[in-house]
């Protein structure tokens, strides 16, 4: 029952977040990161996977997530959907590796949402993934995510227009979720 | 990048939606048949009596098969787009095509004379 009331209201979230609440949307997300967490590390500890990339499957399903979800149908069920895509993310990462999938995961519901904390990684690994993004897309998307500046002050930081920090940051995070697909182990 | 920074870069990025999954097919219909029309008109070309054929109830079936295959395959590709939906219903439908064509083939079909398809 707890599951069900869970994705009820992620479902509840994330039609806020379509409807352009951003506060709604960075909550749903950061609700879902525990879950994901946890479940990327009971699906990769059995390979031999350690914490770091299981972090990393995270990362792709949350890219995933965001830079698909208009294939969730607002009328659907949220937690088929987000299994899915989690178990695909899961399915990707351990490919790459060349292990043989064998997967457990078919509910998570019944994990508690103590997903634990990220793992610490070293300071040249948090900018690993930025590193390869063009110059223009690199400096948006770190003064929004690493420096938490909202679109307005990257705008105003950059000379740009809004709408330009806008493309500049969804084609950034497109990239990342490509570099995430065609990562070497 | 550290997860809690990615979900702020995400979350800043939400008002920028992506295309729908039906709009975005819709998009990728039209040059798809406007190149079909094209490589039909270059390497086949109208039948002759085109506009006589059409009270061929033989014709007319060919058509309207042809329209429902379209129209199931079109179900189940959008379904196919969309993570963790349900498409066993949507394969299933796909058989009453040759369901159909089965049916019209049989010996007492009203849509194929007994004679058709017999060699004489």
């Amino acid at each position: 029952m707890r599951g069900e009331e869970q994705e009820k209201q992620w479902a509840l979230l994330m039609r806020a977040g379509n409807a352009g609440d951003s506060d709604s949307y960075r909550r749903l997300l950061l609700l879902l990161t525990p879950v994901l967490r946890a479940n990327a590390r009971r699906g990769l500890a059995p390979a031999g996977m350690a914490d770091t990339d299981a972090e990393d499957v995270v990362q792709e399903t949350l890219l995933a997530i965001h830079l698909k979800r208009q294939s969730w149908d607002e009328e659907a069920p949220f937690g088929p959907w987000l299994r899915a895509i989690a178990r695909h993310k899961m399915i990707d990462a351990l490919r790459r590796r060349g292990r043989r999938i064998t997967l457990p995961v078919d509910d998570f519901s019944e994990i508690l949402t103590d997903g634990g904390a990220e793992p610490d990684m070293l300071v040249a690994d948090v900018r690993r993934h930025l590193e390869f993004l063009p110059p223009g897309q690199r400096t948006i998307v770190q003064a929004i995510a690493i420096d938490g500046a909202s679109i307005a002050d990257a705008a105003a930081r950059f000379s740009m227009t809004n709408g330009a920090v806008r493309v500049a940051l969804h084609r950034g995070l497109s990239a990342l979720a490509r570099k995430f697909r065609t990562e070497e182990p | 990048m550290k997860t809690d920074d990615l979900i702020r870069a995400l979350a800043a990025d939400c008002a920028t939606r992506p295309m729908s999954l039906r709009r975005a097919f819709t998009m990728a219909m039209i040059p798809g048949v406007a190149i079909a029309f094209g490589l039909y008109l270059a390497i086949l070309g109208p039948r002759p009596h085109l506009l006589g054929l059409l009270a061929e109830p033989r014709f007319l079936f060919k058509v309207c098969l042809s329209f429902l295959l379209v129209a199931l395959t079109a179900r189940l590709v959008l379904r196919l787009g969309k993570p963790g939906a349900e498409i066993r219903r949507a394969t299933l439908l796909l058989a009453i095509v040759p369901a159909l064509l089965g049916r019209a083939f049989s010996p007492n079909s009203s849509v194929f004379p007994p004679a058709f398809g017999a060699k004489n």
